[in-house]
């Protein structure tokens, strides 16, 4: 009994470390391959260390254009999708009449869309209303269609636990609606709008086939990404791999360590206030 | 109504309303209205459009559906997707399970951030990993060659093999989550109860915790074969010509500006989305509004 | 006066559901009123009709001279105390009581001087700083209120604020809430389903059932004179007895009951025949001594179950008849001449049994 579990327990673990091999090993050959000499991304045969293609990459207008447009996309979507996310999320907890289940419904539809449909639908139905053929603001449009509802369910989620009576003792206090939202109910739902505001943005920025079709002639850095694939692919794409998965560490640690700051900062803050208290 | 126009003012309700009638009309309802409009009609020059010829047909669907070399591609999307929704089960629900029942919490934090990074990393760059091992001069026909094992390269790309590693791959967190959020709401002492009353432990997988996580089997399940059989950038680079994916025809007909032609392949890729959906509901008894939670 | 508040003919409906109907009243500026009911009986709904938060089906509510129908709650001279008092979480003491004055503008100083007054009024002065979390039950009830009064209301309205403490609390924050009214001087309209802290605490009662008011007066009156069965069920225990009235004279009837033929006051007029219902006060009831067995409103029994309360024992007779008599006794410190199973007999004067149409009564499992 007591080897088969032992037995069991090695099992899980061995599974569990091949696993997480599994997941990483592509990505550490994908940036090994950035620092070898050769001229096809690869590690053997292994030629030497270099830097040659950061600074190839580096040097790449295009790349540095798509970067360019692929952050006011990003901007974009975050405004537009936070602003009809927030509308859909308090339409939702606050709606308690029939037809609430079938507008939830069409609201998250999107999510379960595949991409491209919606990138295709979007550029059909721009060229077609308004003659507008693809360009980055369309780009923008098809992909806030989706993403707006992952900003509405995470303001959801956050409502859920909204005390409703503190809006109405702010009004019965003499706020307007207006104050109500900016002074009660927006301090509420802040973490909710940082997360919403990072995920809309990472979700744009990842954006590769709704904005495909919907795009035109500009460039998003994934689409530059897949341009360069296609054709003649040299390390200098592992470059641009390694520099954005730095980048992306770098700022998820930022993020983790700014929410550990908080948290520090507000319980010493707590604690503070407790000894003013006990000696007063 | 009325306590509505209280809570929100004027003002607040024209923002509400306005802008989730937007999104609803605009960036969803009417694109999509257009394009299955698109899909029923004939591609024409534009001089045509409105003439005697624009009127709705099925020959979109027809060449879809009947033309072999389509179907071959269709049928394939069908089965690879399962098969890959099937592996990224298998591969999943041990590690969700280990990871929902890991006590220390800080070690079940750490895995879960080292399960969640290599997904921060874009989609096309994570295809391109394993389009750098398994193309033809890749490495692991480099290391299966020098240890013997096949005299020549083997073409994981055109064999399918390179997509169906790829989608499991880059789709494995959409699995893994749902799973581990049903599982950690398991009571621990249910498992410890039936290894007490005897049972083995695949017994107590089978009538114990996969019972229990039905809902997030669901959910992993149906979103996974969406996103695999809806994905583009993985076929794109991890499949060749010799193996193409139900999205590269739409990509192609969108490129050939046949956009009615286009617009009906969308079309029964959702309709084929939405059968699987309603299979799996069915084969796993569960309603939406478990899934959707 | 000028700013007597006045419900005249409200009424809401929701549906077909009627949660109000018909209720009229006058309030008086200065005075602490409140609404007696069971749940579900429309108090609330009053209340937040009063504040602004539901438009009445029909009728007027008025303030003084003032019609405040089609007034947003946030113009309304009312300030409601919620019944989960509804602090900011997020904000400090003072920025909660301050709230009121900022959101109209007050400036930063003028607001200081005004959260000061309020921390002195409630006696919680250098409170200002702490976070809500940081405050007891009691402290919480009380910011609450002075964030209310902080915006001078004409009419303050407390819906259940005390239902959430614990008993002792509860008895405190009653004899505060009073002194608060006083020291305010503004008119204090709460709502409970707790008779003692309605009766303890109002210059008048409304009680209520159903939608409808059944009776409004003072504390005393209400418990001493009932207006109908429900009130005198739902205010104070009383042991009821069913029956019909078989004969009258001048202030006085006869009903006959289970338990035998009994006299009480007949304050409705009922005659002969009218079907009755009986009510008296288990303080009221007395041990008979052995000689004068043979006087009117005569109960005869075995003592089913002593229960010691402190103040008084709470005894329950078994009656010949198996009807249950419940009948409270002074505690003066001799203890009990009786034991549990002896055969005792129990007595009322006639004053002290009230005489009402039979109605329905508020039972027990209604009272939550």
């Amino acid at each position: 009994m007591m080897l088969m579990e032992r037995l069991g327990r090695f099992c899980a673990r061995a599974y569990l470390g091949l696993f997480f091999a599994y997941l990483f090993a592509p990505l550490f050959y994908m940036i090994a391959a950035a620092f070898n000499r050769s001229s096809v991304p690869t590690l053997s045969p292994w030629r030497g260390f270099t830097l040659h293609w950061f600074a190839v990459a580096w040097q790449d207008d295009r790349l540095w254009q798509a970067l360019g447009t692929s952050f006011l996309v990003g901007c974009a979507v975050v405004v537009l999708s936070i602003t009809l996310g927030l509308a859909g999320a308090l339409l939702m907890s606050r709606l308690k009449a029939r037809g609430r289940g079938l507008l939830y419904a069409l609201l998250v539809a999107p999510v379960l869309m595949p991409g491209i449909v919606i990138g295709l639908s979007t550029a059909i139905f721009w060229d077609r209303a308004a003659q507008v053929s693809g360009f980055w603001g369309l780009a923008v449009l098809g992909q806030s269609s989706f993403i707006s509802t992952y900003c509405m369910l995470i303001f959801m989620a956050r409502l859920q636990r909204f005390d409703e009576t503190l809006e109405e003792a702010a009004l019965d206090l003499g706020a307007s609606p207006r104050q109500v939202f900016w002074t009660v109910t927006l301090p509420y739902l802040r973490p909710a709008l940082f997360s919403a505001v990072a995920l809309a943005f990472i979700q744009s920025f990842e954006n590769y086939n709704t904005t495909l079709f919907s795009i035109g002639i500009d460039e998003t850095l994934p689409i530059y990404i897949a341009g360069k694939l296609r054709v003649g692919v040299t390390p200098a794409i592992n470059a641009v791999a390694c520099a954005m998965i730095a980048a992306t560490l770098l700022a998820g640690l930022s993020f983790e360590l700014a929410r550990l700051y908080r948290r520090k900062r507000s319980r010493s803050r707590s604690r503070r206030i407790g000894h003013q208290a006990a000696s007063s | 109504m009325s306590s509505a126009l209280t809570r929100f003012g004027r003002l607040g309700l024209a923002y509400i309303f306005t802008a989730t009638g937007l999104w609803l009309l605009v960036l969803m309802l009417l694109p999509l209205i257009v394009t299955i409009d698109y899909a029923f009609r004939p591609f024409l020059p534009p001089v045509d459009w409105g003439g005697p010829n624009d009127r709705y047909t099925f020959d979109n669907f027809a060449v879809v559906l009947l033309n072999k070399f389509n179907q071959t591609i269709f049928l394939k999307t069908i089965w690879a997707s399962v098969l890959v929704t099937v592996l990224s089960l298998a591969a999943c629900y041990p590690v969700a399970y280990t990871l929902a029942r890991e006590k220390r919490s800080g070690r079940a934090r750490w895995l879960a951030i080292a399960l969640i990074i290599p997904f921060l990393v874009n989609e096309l760059l994570r295809a391109f990993a394993w389009q750098l091992l398994l193309s033809y001069k890749g490495l692991f026909n480099q290391v299966l060659m020098s240890l013997g094992f096949i005299s020549e390269p083997f073409d994981f790309i055109n064999k399918n093999v390179g997509v169906i590693v790829g989608l499991v791959y880059t789709y494995l967190l959409f699995m893994i989550l749902p799973l581990y959020t049903a599982l950690e709401s398991l009571d621990p002492n249910l498992v410890d109860a039936a290894r007490d009353l005897g049972a083995p432990w695949w017994r107590i997988h089978w009538d114990v915790v996969l019972p229990h996580a039905k809902p997030g089997l669901a959910n992993g399940c149906i979103v996974t074969f969406m996103l695999a059989a809806g994905s583009f950038a993985v076929p794109q680079l991890l499949g060749g010509t010799g193996s193409l994916w139900f999205t590269q025809l739409i990509y192609n007909q969108f490129n050939a500006i046949n956009w009615n032609m286009g617009a009906a392949y969308a079309f029964c890729l959702v309709i084929l989305c939405l059968v699987f959906i309603v299979i799996v509901m069915w084969l796993l008894r569960v309603r939406l509004s478990d899934i959707a939670r | 006066m000028k700013n007597d508040l006045a419900l005249i003919g409200v009424a809401k409906t929701f549906g077909p559901h009627v949660a109000v109907q018909d209720v009229s009243v006058d309030i008086a500026e200065g005075s602490f009123f409140s609404f007696l009911g069971p749940s579900g009986c429309g108090k609330t709904t009053i209340l937040r009709m009063i504040s602004g938060f539901i438009e009445p089906s029909a009728g007027s509510i008025r303030l003084g001279t003032l019609d405040l129908a089609g007034i947003v709650p946030n113009r309304r001279p009312t300030a409601l105390i919620f019944q989960n008092l509804a602090l900011f979480p997020l904000m400090s003491v003072a920025e909660n009581i301050g709230y009121g004055l900022k959101v109209r503008g007050v400036s930063a100083a003028a607001r200081g001087r005004k959260v000061d007054e309020m921390l002195d009024l409630i006696a919680l002065s250098g409170f200002a700083g702490k976070r809500i979390e940081e405050l007891s039950g009691g402290q919480r009830q009380r910011i609450a209120i002075a964030r209310a009064l902080a915006v001078e209301p004409k009419v303050l309205l407390l819906d259940e604020p005390l239902s959430a403490l614990d008993l002792k609390l509860r008895q405190h924050m009653r004899a505060e809430l009073r002194t608060l009214q006083r020291r305010a001087g503004i008119t204090f309209i709460y709502i409970t389903h707790d008779q003692g802290e309605a009766l303890a605490m109002s210059d008048r009662v409304a009680v209520m059932s159903k939608g409808q008011i059944e009776q409004i007066g003072g504390s005393s009156d209400i418990y001493d004179n009932p207006g109908s069965a429900f009130v005198a069920s739902f205010v104070g225990e009383s042991n009821i007895l069913v029956g019909r009235i078989t004969a009258t004279d001048g202030q006085f009837a006869v009903i006959e009951t289970a338990v035998g033929d009994l006299r009480g006051r007949n304050p409705k007029h009922l005659t002969t025949g009218d079907a009755a219902m009986l009510f008296v006060r288990p303080e009221r009831l007395r041990i008979a001594a052995a000689e004068d067995d043979l006087v009117v409103n005569s109960l005869t029994g075995d003592i089913n179950e002593v229960m010691f309360e402190g103040l008084t024992f709470i005894i329950t007779l078994r009656h010949v008849s198996s009807r249950l008599v419940t009948l409270s006794l002074a505690n003066d410190g001799t203890g009990l001449a009786f034991a549990p199973g002896s055969r005792q007999t129990v007595s009322f004067s006639p004053a002290d049994g009230l005489i009402l149409p039979a109605g329905p009564i508020a039972r027990l499992d209604v009272v939550p």
